[in-house]
């Protein structure tokens, strides 16, 4: 049968780069193509990239963040 | 008088008589008018007082500069004003050092201010005149507001700071609420960015949470300013999209007075977290 699937990946990336470059677009251009030459090792599979955004949600997260230290 | 005017003067007195009584029977519209006013702004032409001190005067409304401060334009090692990328006029704001005297202002006129939904999520380049005026009105103001702390974190890497990975280049992301024991979700978010927390050996992160876990009342100095990138987060992690950013100073109230954090930390013991 034929199968499909929606895969929501979420990456750390850190790296040398000049203070004012672009960071978010070298990356996102970076994973597009390591995922286009990683997929060529699963013919089977087609791999489609829907989207690729940088996460600028941290507060976003649950609360672990925000526990404070109660003996102070 | 003419007939024609003899109707036109008897029209408007009806039309008074009956608006007197509508107030009358429905005195909510008087509260709604009052509310309104609440909001007003203070007429104030210039900023005067001490560079980095709160203007001596009881909290109050937004004032109405006609001018404000520009932002300062600096590099902070290496990394421009404008950071690395993203909404780069947004990174100017947040990366601004330049001090001035604050005005004290309510929690809830902070609170109160509304943005057009239509500039949500999107980067100030691609904003419409009018609506950049909008924001302007307010945006750039030196406030200090008073209130608790219902939280601290360290950010992670950002446009704003060169998505610089080390810890010098992380900012923190506090709540102030207008009440002890309240969540963020009721908050405005105030935000020490790396080149203030640079200038301020006191402003640690354990030393904030001590704040959170005390409970205690603090002042907060800095500039509003409009964050557009998390409407949805209102209700959820924080109150409002307009934000204290970057704070340029914060007091506690201690001793029946205001003291500066950098002062209160090396008088109050505090435990340095290991991660």
């Amino acid at each position: 049968m034929r199968k499909a699937i929606q895969l929501r990946v979420m990456l750390w990336i850190e790296g040398e780069d000049e203070p004012a470059h672009d960071f978010a677009h070298s990356t996102i251009q970076a994973v597009r193509e390591i995922i286009a030459a990683g997929s060529q090792i699963y013919p089977g599979l087609e791999v489609r990239i829907k989207k690729i955004s940088e996460d600028t949600d941290f507060d976003d997260e649950d609360e672990a963040g925000l526990e404070n230290d109660e003996d102070t | 008088m003419t007939r024609k005017q003899s109707i036109l003067v008897a029209l408007i007195s009806i039309m008074a008589i009956a608006a007197i009584v509508y107030v009358i029977w429905k005195p909510e519209v008087i509260e709604d008018v009052a509310k309104l006013a609440s909001i007003e702004t203070t007429q104030t032409s210039s900023i005067s007082g001490a560079i980095g001190h709160v203007i001596d005067s009881p909290p109050g409304s937004l004032p109405d500069l006609a001018v404000k401060p520009k932002p300062s334009m600096t590099s902070f090692k290496g990394c421009p004003p404008t950071g690395d990328g993203g909404d780069r006029d947004l990174n100017i704001l947040k990366n601004r050092e330049d001090d001035s005297p604050y005005f004290p202002v309510k929690f809830d006129a902070v609170m109160a201010l509304t943005w057009p939904k239509e500039i949500e999520r999107r980067n100030r380049n691609k904003w419409s005149a009018p609506h950049r005026a909008e924001i302007a009105r307010y945006e750039g103001i030196p406030i200090a507001v008073e209130g608790y702390l219902a939280g601290a974190k360290e950010s992670g890497p950002e446009s704003t700071n060169c998505h610089g990975a080390n810890k010098e280049f992380k900012d923190y992301h506090i709540w102030l609420t207008k009440h002890p024991d309240e969540d963020r979700s009721v908050s405005i978010v105030i935000e020490p960015t790396p080149r203030l927390l640079a200038k301020h050996a006191g402003w640690r992160l354990s030393a904030f949470r001590k704040l959170v876990n005390d409970k205690a009342k603090v002042r907060v100095s800095g500039w509003l300013m409009f964050d557009p990138e998390h409407p949805d987060q209102i209700g959820k992690t924080r109150g409002t999209i307009w934000e204290i950013h970057p704070i340029m100073g914060i007091e506690i109230w201690y001793q029946e007075g205001w003291m500066p954090l950098d002062e209160w930390v090396t008088l109050v013991p505090i435990k340095e977290r290991n991660k």
